[in-house]
């Protein structure tokens, strides 16, 4: 992890610094035709990933058809798994790198981001 | 019982719910007049989003200030139980843990824990073999070395 301050979140043109796929990974924009798109975003839930934001996530992941990986360091998630999420065991303050690939990436990429990136409200039930 | 209907439902998650919170209680970890405060957070947990996780698995939990560090308790349903798990599957294996409010962290990673192994089919259905209380601490004992 890097010490400077990232922001909460941030489209990212290189995934290949840390957190995020290993270096190597095709980097990209919107859609399959030029590879995945990709936004780091950071955790501010003081509860990290917990399972209702991977519930949420998870679900709000399988109404699209693009595929949904979610990177911690060099671990990675399918996004369309809670199981998958929860196992990802994501700190608050972490940063995560939310890759998607296929014709609705762009679609599905502000919902799953505002939903990575919420504080979770006032009532922090894990 | 019909697994689709949610009254019926929440009568069975609260039966499970208490009968291991008051398990906990046997084994000495907090006071009997905790008992259905704890239950209650569990449930309001459970009605905040379903702990049925799909695999048969269900991991019930909550954070309580009755107990000072994080707890659990393991039970098995030879049945299985209808929990409006995520994959619609009864549950046969529940973990119920408790945690203290301020070690979310601590929270977390029991969570990561549990879901780990217990993606693990083969553990799983070697876990749900288990007659006895010596043969699921021997199975959570294999399973600890990985935690």
């Amino acid at each position: 992890m890097s010490n400077r301050p990232p922001p909460a979140t941030g489209d990212r043109a290189n995934g290949a610094d840390p957190p995020g796929p290993p270096a190597g990974s095709p980097n990209g924009h919107a859609g399959c035709a030029n590879g995945p798109l990709r936004r780091t975003v950071r955790i501010i839930n003081p509860l990290g990933v917990h399972p209702r934001v991977a519930d949420r996530f998870s679900r709000t992941a399988r109404q699209f058809q693009c595929e949904v990986t979610v990177w911690n360091g060099e671990s990675r998630a399918d996004g369309k798994s809670i199981i998958d999420l929860i196992v990802l065991m994501v700190m608050p303050d972490t940063e995560v790198v939310l890759e998607l690939e296929g014709d609705d990436a762009a679609a599905a990429l502000e919902p799953l981001t505002e939903i990575l990136a919420a504080a979770d409200g006032e009532d922090y039930t894990i | 019982m019909n697994p689709d209907d949610p009254a019926a439902v929440t009568h069975v998650k609260t039966d499970v719910i208490r009968e291991m919170v008051t398990a906990l209680h046997a084994a000495g970890h907090f006071n009997k007049d905790d008992i259905e405060d704890i239950v209650r957070e569990v449930l309001r947990r459970e009605q905040l989003g379903t702990t049925g996780i799909g695999r048969n698995i269900a991991i019930p939990h909550s954070r309580h200030p009755a107990v000072d560090r994080l707890i659990g308790t393991l039970a098995l349903s030879e049945k299985g139980l209808p929990f409006a798990s995520l994959d619609k599957e009864p549950v046969y294996v529940f973990v119920l843990l408790v945690s203290p409010r301020d070690r979310p962290g601590d929270h977390l990673r029991a969570l990561e824990a549990v879901v780990r192994t217990m993606r693990n089919a083969d553990y799983v259905k070697a876990l749900r073999a288990c007659k006895t209380g010596d043969e699921i601490w021997a199975m959570l004992e294999t399973a600890s070395a990985g935690w």
